[in-house]
């Protein structure tokens, strides 16, 4: 268990340039439970590879919704909430 | 002997916040600052640099994933012999039209005056969607085979897919007209209503026409390619009855996920 908490990352990254988007989601969303900024910082590694300069840097969109999502189930959870 | 009162265990009696990013959790965001910022100055200033570092991983999924697919299979061989027995005589019927259409081409040019077409340089595709989020390919020629910035991009059958956005010696990124934000002028139907092609993502193109315009399900859409260069068929018509508008939804003839060779306009 601990040795997937620590290989959601870089499997992740990896997913990057393999797996389709949503794959590379879920990833996001599994390494930000498991480390907050990590999904902000995948969503800009998508967006300096594949976007193409119109509409909304969807990567880094995600990748900062995913990392506020993440701070705030930890404070829940920290203060008992959850 | 008493033990030591430990603040960081009684903050919630003794009112002592504990710090709102840890020590380490702080170095881990300044390390991925870091590295972030440094991506970015790369993508800027040397674009081509992040495209070749990329380019080998591309290449590895690509070869992994193709290598799955043709590892699992679910269908029967015996489906399979089927399949590909029909998918021979369709090549056959489909080659014969080809060879009618041609020499009508020739005849017509004959008539009207030849033209030399611009040769099309010849692209590998290195990422294209689903892995990529965007409707964007990479493609493994650039600057130095010719290729420059809003160059045409044609799939297999010389139909248009796109333009090239960026363009480096090595590589260039090609942005589809089913990219979300990807705004192409085209026109539909037969009788070449002008409208505006609006990409939605994942291949899926949307234009908005008078409802007097005429359109149809099974019309063609066109953009500007040698004259009319068709695209795709619109598939279906949402129309509202006190709209005066009517939306068009298209399927493109090329599908985007499985492009492996595409040819840039000079």
């Amino acid at each position: 268990m601990q040795v997937l908490r620590y290989a959601v990352f870089p499997l992740t990254l990896i997913s990057l340039f393999v797996f389709p988007w949503t794959v590379t989601l879920l990833g996001m969303a599994g390494s930000a439970l498991v480390y907050p900024p990590t999904a902000l910082f995948i969503g800009i590694i998508a967006d300096l590879l594949y976007y193409p300069g119109v509409g909304l840097p969807m990567g880094g969109v995600w990748g900062a919704g995913l990392t506020i999502l993440a701070y705030l189930v930890r404070y829940f959870v920290k203060t008992r909430m959850l | 002997m008493k033990k030591r009162y430990s603040l960081r265990t009684s903050g919630a009696v003794s009112g002592y916040r504990s710090e709102i990013i840890p020590g380490d959790v702080r170095l881990g965001l300044i390390a991925m600052g870091v590295i972030a910022v440094i991506l970015v100055l790369v993508r800027f200033i040397a674009p081509g640099a992040l495209t070749t570092i990329a380019t080998p991983l591309w290449a590895v999924g690509s070869g992994a994933t193709a290598a799955v697919g043709s590892t699992f299979s679910f269908t029967s061989t015996q489906s399979s012999e089927r399949a590909l027995t029909e998918s021979h005589a369709e090549n056959v019927a489909l080659s014969a039209q080809n060879a009618v259409l041609a020499a009508r081409v020739s005849d017509l040019e004959r008539l009207l005056g030849g033209r030399e077409e611009a040769p099309g340089i010849l692209a590998s595709v290195t990422s294209r969607p689903p892995v990529s989020p965007y409707d964007v390919l990479g493609i493994d020629r650039g600057t130095s085979s010719g290729v420059v910035e809003g160059a045409l991009v044609l799939g297999p059958g010389g139909t248009p897919v796109g333009t090239v956005i960026e363009a480096a010696p090595g590589h260039a990124r090609v942005v589809l007209y089913s990219a979300v934000g990807v705004a192409t002028e085209g026109w539909a139907g037969a009788e070449r209503v002008p409208v505006t092609l609006s990409g939605i993502g994942a291949g899926a193109v949307r234009a908005v026409v008078p409802r007097e315009a005429g359109v149809a399900v099974g019309d063609g859409v066109y953009v500007a390619a040698a004259g009319a260069a068709p695209i795709g068929t619109i598939i279906a018509i949402d129309s509202d009855p006190s709209s005066p508008s009517v939306e068009l939804h298209m399927r493109p003839y090329i599908n985007p996920f499985s492009l492996t060779w595409v040819s840039v306009l000079q």
